[in-house]
């Protein structure tokens, strides 16, 4: 028997010897990457709801390729890239997460169903108690978002891949991919894979940003106590959802899918529908989570994700993380002057709308120097304004960005 | 906050959101061409003002 055909028994091997230099070593930095992941999931050093489905994907993906007749190099996962209908319709039959992909992904569904999750778990309460600091502290907390665009034109991103980089800026995942998927087809996997890795490091980055940014005496300060504790009930935030919604989609009609879904969300929780409310944060939150960790990872195959301008989303990624963490403290400084030094510059942080995690490390950086010290709910106010704000901005960008084309 | 103050913050701002997406989906679009990037500026401005005037309506007064 030659060595040929004992390779075609195992075709994973067979094709990877059969690649290219730069796809060989890309599928073997891939499986090795997809089982780092896992492990830092495991460990809890990045989310593990999502890096273990996604490194998992990834290395098998990376693992699976076989011949598809004609020498060509294929797996039975997915194929991204089909767009004729009849195509499709043979391809649906074939590999096993086309259909998920084709019925979630393209169409921005499962960005939808993460948000909708994510409605359901925000309390706009935060928002309504405190409306100025909050909407100032998301704001700025977008500096990322907004700065970033203009870098990336000039490193040479077209305006949608530009816009769909900058939004890593907003911490929001489904937000990137949203963005992404409507504006930036041909990037929108390394864009999102590069999100959801940097988001995973906020919650591990953003401590140090804040002790470099923030002495030990400002992080020790107790925010004024409120005069009088005022409840807002269930309905007046219902209502003001519900307005909010309508105003934003009449603004945005193209963010209208994210905008009902994550204020679908909200009103869900404020009706006090519990059959919903139960469904929504279970199943449907961490069934999309679990398939788009998978989908993610299987999108990962070396053929598809070998980009020239990997590095630069890299660092572009990182730079629009870091601007918003330094626009979010940066207006906390702010309020802190304008209080008269009675503000913790800290709570700015948690602008940055990755949801709860900011607000929890801007508490853990409290905790640690003066453990009496609660700003919990503040920093819950300007991370969930921080989500309306990156979702604006989604609406501003996926808007606009089709005039500069 | 009193009652009425509390609605008037209520239908002030859904009536001022709504005046906003009107000026920047409906008004602006049928204005002279100079004036329309203004125009629909002004208009999401005045819309999600009127968002944040319904909020200041249930705020929390610090001492």
């Amino acid at each position: 028997m030659h060595t040929q055909d004992i390779l075609n028994l195992f075709q994973g091997v067979a094709t990877l010897l059969d690649s290219p230099t730069h796809i060989l070593i890309g599928r073997i930095g891939l499986m090795l990457l997809g089982l780092l992941l896992v492990y830092l999931g495991k460990k809890e050093i990045l989310e593990p709801l999502l890096m273990i489905p996604m490194g998992l994907g990834m290395a098998a993906v990376n693992a699976g390729v076989l011949f598809l007749g004609k020498g060509q190099h294929g797996t039975l996962f997915v194929d991204p890239t089909l767009t004729d209908p009849a195509q499709l319709m043979n391809v649906l039959q074939i590999n096993f997460l086309q259909p998920i992909y084709t019925f979630t992904f393209s169409n921005g569904l499962i960005a939808c169903l993460v948000f909708m999750g994510i409605g359901v778990l925000l309390d706009v309460g935060y928002v309504l108690q405190r409306p100025f600091e909050s909407m100032f502290l998301a704001l700025c907390a977008e500096l990322g978002t907004v700065a970033t665009f203009p870098i990336a034109m000039a490193v040479g991103l077209n305006a949608g891949d530009a816009a769909s980089i900058a939004m890593v800026g907003g911490a929001d995942g489904p937000m990137v991919l949203y963005t992404s998927l409507m504006l930036s087809k041909n990037l929108f996997v390394p864009i999102t894979i590069v999100a959801y890795l940097y988001l995973g490091l906020t919650y591990g980055g953003y401590p140090y940003l804040i002790k470099l940014l923030v002495p030990k005496r400002l992080r020790a300060i107790k925010p004024a106590p409120p005069k009088r504790v005022v409840t807002i009930s269930s309905g007046e935030k219902l209502a003001f959802a519900v307005i909010a919604c309508t105003v934003l989609c009449l603004l945005f009609p193209v963010a209208a899918p994210l905008f009902v879904s994550l204020f679908l969300g909200v009103a869900v929780r404020e009706a006090g529908i519990q059959h919903f409310i139960d469904f929504i944060a279970g199943p449907v939150l961490y069934g999309s989570t679990l398939f788009l960790g998978l989908l993610l990872g299987v999108l990962c195959e070396a053929n598809t994700i070998l980009n020239p301008q990997i590095l630069s989303l890299l660092i572009l990624g990182i730079v629009a993380l870091l601007l918003s963490g330094i626009g979010g403290i940066g207006g906390g400084y702010i309020l802190y002057f304008i209080k008269k030094r009675r503000y913790n510059p800290v709570i700015g942080i948690a602008g940055v709308s990755c949801v709860p995690t900011t607000a929890k490390v801007a508490q853990k950086s409290v905790t640690e120097v003066a453990p009496e010290v609660l700003i919990l709910p503040e920093a819950l106010g300007a991370n969930i304004s921080g989500v309306i704000t990156t979702a604006i901005l989604t609406g501003i960008y996926v808007t606009l960005i089709p005039f500069f084309k | 906050m009193t009652k009425s103050k509390k609605r008037l913050h209520w239908i002030g701002g859904t009536l001022i959101a709504f005046a906003g997406v009107a000026i920047a989906r409906l008004l602006a679009p049928s204005l002279p061409p100079g004036i329309i990037p203004g125009a629909t500026v002004a208009g999401h401005l005045l819309a999600l003002g009127g968002l944040l005037f319904i909020a200041m309506g249930t705020r929390v007064r610090k001492m």
